[in-house]
């Protein structure tokens, strides 16, 4: 496309980056906002001669033809308000981010579209939450939308990445930087069977202040943002603030009342947030037309023998010590330890930090 | 006047038979001593000349000439003042020169003519009736080690007049004898440790992987916040590893002894010995070395327990050096001039946080580290050192409800035995091993599990269909490396010899795979 090459030129500037929506509403096309003078540029955008000069020093100084290359060979495509293809949910918001860098297949439908998003420092049994709850969106056939952060965020997308439904992360910094670092394989994970996208160019990095307008493009592109584990003042609940803006759906899981990863959420649903338990609440709460598949469990629990059930038994989705199972139960540490490692292997129950159990 | 005196050196783990040669002749008073001689040994002159004249006896006024043969290797220490002085006597004529042949003689000199104890001591005394003496004549703190000695007169003297007096036949001196071997027998049934494993409250899951450790020769890491109870269990693991044979003990005294550090009236060491070096101990701390060769921590650990508390905090190059001895189970240092090897056969024990804060995984408090420090702060221990490590132990904090309801657990003796009979089974199996190859590092053989190559493993253990099937599905369903898939094997065929089981059933692969914990954290 030969406006990308425009558009591409206006992102890589700073100083029109931060005004683009402006400046189309008074140029109308990017090809004009990037050949203005600095007359122009001065009289239409206010700038300073100063700013505009420094506009103007480094158009020249950009190759486009180079940078469009550089953007096509690390596979990212843009995508323009003025495109079809567009998300329309994302259309709908209070300044869309005119350009996105997208990378992966674009999902066919952001129609159905829901994000997860919750703490980074998020517990076991949150994850574990997180990740179940995506992966059983994904098998309706929802889009799982998420920031790619580490805790709740990449618990989500390794769930929905599980099933067909397709997961996007939207990401504060580049598609080429990775971060947090340890998600690397998390990244093409997603490129391959979803799809990543940032405002940002590449090569940019990660700064904090990037990071609420992601949270806004998260919940633009969703019908419902959910909510799992948030302490008070968090990026999720910016989320969950942009969600309420925009008028979509916000929904929150409960936790542990004495956790303070709980704060968030429950002053959530305390606020009128749709409380989601399981799947079906999301699917009522968005008004969808959809049926639940129950997830069939990956064991059956009748088929394991009496100690392993009466282990099963202590076990609930709060990590419990091996040693104070073993106690509970009467079997010896090294029965435990064996027993234990079976139901693992089985898919009953989970390994958390320190040698500490629960069930899934 | 010539006079020559036997007595001896230290090198390495080795006594070297060395001559006192004392030549006294006419001319202008001097005093030299040569035969690479060190600073300790060119400072006895004063020892020994104000050691004589105090004992009242007389310091000849002529040239005398000292020279410690074979004069091609370096000597150091002060044990050769008491020999250098009994020479002068000798040569003086103060002491008759018939009995003095029959005795080895050391000792460090004071200026009163007190006899003070040495170092190597032991080693001194083998070597002394190897060379067909019939005694030895040495401090008496240093009598206890030498009387380990079979058929051999051991003379324990406290000064210079007593040496004098007993040489010229004016006084006898009993020797000590070798009761200590007789003690040990009795002694080893009945092993005293300050520690017990029954003053451990709960960990139960931690001392059963101690157990395992102790009866498979695997080394462990222990991996918990700090106040969880590492040290106290690691402190305790010397007190289940099964009773040293006398032959071990010796080679644990001979290393004390040539450290210098055996306690005054112990002969024989028949515990097994705990070292816990500070983590900021250099490369020749540790191995041994300096420039005067001594043995380092991992051979004072020799036979015995090394623990290793902050195990990342070590300096990188520290824990590298430790690399070969884990493998070999001793260790080689090389000088320009000379190459000593120390025995060091050891179990490592370590010990870390699982987090630069320490509170990865602990209940109560958060863990302020992101993912990225705790992957750096574990990747500070190399994978090849890991390689080495067959054991991981997760370590919580108990909460004080825990504490106080658990129950204490089983006395070191009980666990003892079962690790016995565990490595009993061991050494059975791995005795058709012992005689093949030609080399010597080939015919040593392995004497526990954990010293098993990738093609004993094969032969070792042999797993049973369940258990062939639940450890495939372990590895996919775990992510767990190629790595630890030996080392679960590995632990695995420990179990089961607990168990008394020749085949490796599911259940001994299944808690196997407990201890491997840092194959699997992912940290998402």
């Amino acid at each position: 496309m030969l406006e990308d090459i425009y558009w591409l030129g206006l992102k890589l500037i700073p100083e029109l980056n931060n005004r683009l929506n402006r400046a189309l509403e008074c140029f109308g096309l990017p090809e004009n906002i990037w050949k203005a003078s600095i007359e122009e540029l001065k009289r239409e955008l206010g700038l300073s001669v100063d700013v505009a000069e420094r506009v103007v020093l480094q158009r020249n100084a950009l190759c486009l033809d180079r940078e469009l290359d550089k953007v096509k060979r690390a596979g990212v495509e843009l995508l323009t308000v003025f495109d079809l293809s567009y998300p329309r949910l994302l259309k709908e918001i209070h300044s869309p981010p005119p350009v996105l860098f997208v990378k992966g297949d674009l999902i066919k439908s952001y129609e159905m579209a829901v994000a997860i998003v919750g703490s980074r420092k998020a517990s076991s049994f949150g994850r574990t939450l997180a990740s179940e709850l995506a992966q059983e969106l994904s098998r309706c056939g929802i889009t799982v939308v998420s920031g790619v952060a580490r805790g709740i965020d990449s618990a989500a997308h390794r769930g929905a990445l599980k099933e067909e439904g397709g997961t996007v992360g939207v990401l504060g910094c580049g598609l080429d930087i990775v971060y947090p670092p340890e998600n690397k394989k998390l990244y093409l994970e997603i490129t391959e069977k979803g799809s990543l996208i940032s405002e940002q160019p590449l090569g940019m990095r990660a700064f904090p202040q990037h990071f609420p307008a992601r949270n806004r493009i998260i919940s633009g592109l969703s019908l419902g943002v959910i909510v799992v584990e948030a302490p008070q003042r968090s990026g999720a609940l910016i989320t969950a603030d942009f969600a309420l803006e925009q008028g979509r759906e916000v929904m929150a899981v409960p936790g542990n009342v004495k956790s303070s990863l709980s704060k968030g959420t429950h002053a959530l649903l305390r606020q009128g947030a749709c409380l989601v338990e399981s799947v079906d609440d999301v699917i009522d709460a968005l008004n969808l037309n959809l049926k639940s598949t129950k997830r069939e469990a990956s064991g059956k629990e009748e088929l394991l023998s009496a100690q392993e059930k009466a282990i099963l038994t202590v076990l609930d989705w709060q990590p419990r010590h091996i040693d104070a199972i073993a106690s509970e139960v009467g079997l010896s540490a090294s029965q435990v330890a064996s027993l234990l490692s079976v139901l693992e292997i089985k898919g009953f129950v989970k390994q958390d930090f320190g040698k500490r159990y629960l069930r899934i | 006047m010539l006079a020559r005196i036997e007595s001896g050196s230290v090198l390495g783990m080795d006594a070297l038979k060395v001559k006192v040669e004392v030549d006294i002749s006419p001319g202008l008073p001097s005093f030299n001593i040569v035969g690479l001689p060190d600073t300790a040994i060119q400072e006895s002159k004063e020892r020994v000349r104000a050691g004589i004249s105090n004992s009242e006896y007389e310091f000849p006024l002529r040239r005398i000439t000292v020279n410690l043969a074979p004069a091609d290797v370096r000597k150091e220490g002060p044990a050769f003042d008491l020999p250098i002085a009994v020479g002068v006597l000798v040569a003086t004529k103060q002491i008759s020169s018939i009995e003095v042949n029959h005795y080895s003689i050391f000792g460090e000199l004071s200026l009163t003519g007190e006899v003070r104890r040495v170092s190597g001591a032991l080693l001194m005394a083998f070597c002394a009736k190897e060379g067909g003496k019939r005694g030895v004549i040495l401090p008496v703190e240093n009598a206890a080690e030498a009387a380990l000695v079979e058929g051999f007169e051991v003379i324990p003297v406290t000064t210079l007049r007593e040496v004098v007096d007993f040489l010229n036949g004016t006084k006898t001196i009993s020797p000590l004898t070798e009761k200590s071997r007789k003690d040990f027998a009795s002694s080893s049934a009945l092993l005293e440790y300050e520690v017990d494993f029954s003053e451990v409250k709960g960990q139960d899951h931690a001392k059963r992987a101690l157990e395992i450790a102790a009866a498979g020769g695997h080394n462990v890491l222990m991996i918990g916040p700090p106040g969880s109870g590492k040290t106290m269990l690691a402190r305790r693991m010397p007190t289940i590893l099964p009773a040293m044979s006398i032959g071990e003990a010796i080679e644990v005294t001979k290393v004390y002894s040539v450290a210098g550090m055996l306690p005054p009236d112990t002969s024989l060491i028949s515990t097994r010995p705990f070292r816990a070096p500070h983590h900021t101990i250099s490369n020749a701390g540790l191995v041994g070395g300096g420039q005067y060769p001594r043995p380092g921590e991992i051979s004072l650990a020799h036979n015995g327990v090394l623990f290793l508390d902050e195990f990342s905090e070590f300096q990188k190059n520290a824990l590298q050096v430790l690399r070969q001895p884990l493998e070999d189970g001793h260790v080689t240092i090389s000088r320009a001039l000379t190459s000593l090897t120390y025995p060091a056969q050891f179990t490592l024990v370590a010990a870390m946080n699982s987090c630069p804060c320490g509170y990865l995984g602990d209940s109560v408090k958060e863990c302020i580290c992101t993912p990225n420090k705790v992957q750096q702060y574990r990747g500070r221990i190399s994978g090849p050192l890991l390689d080495r490590i067959d054991i991981h132990i997760d370590i919580p904090r108990l909460t004080k409800d825990e504490l106080t309801r658990s129950a204490s657990g089983e006395a070191s003796n009980i666990i003892r035995k079962r690790v016995q009979q565990a490595r009993e089974r061991q050494r059975e199996r791995f005795a058709c091993l012992q005689t093949r190859g030609k080399s010597k590092q080939l015919r040593r053989g392995i004497s526990c599990n954990a010293q098993m190559r990738s093609r004993h493993l094969k032969k070792f253990c042999e797993l049973s269909d369940s258990a062939f099937r639940f450890l495939e599905n372990a590895i996919e369903k775990l992510g767990l490396s190629a790595r630890a898939y030996d080392r679960v094997l590995k632990v695995a065929r420990t179990i089961a010899d607990l168990a008394g089981d020749e085949k490796i059933e599911l259940e001994h692969i299944a808690e196997a795979i407990q201890y491997r914990s840092l194959d699997r954290q992912s940290f998402v």
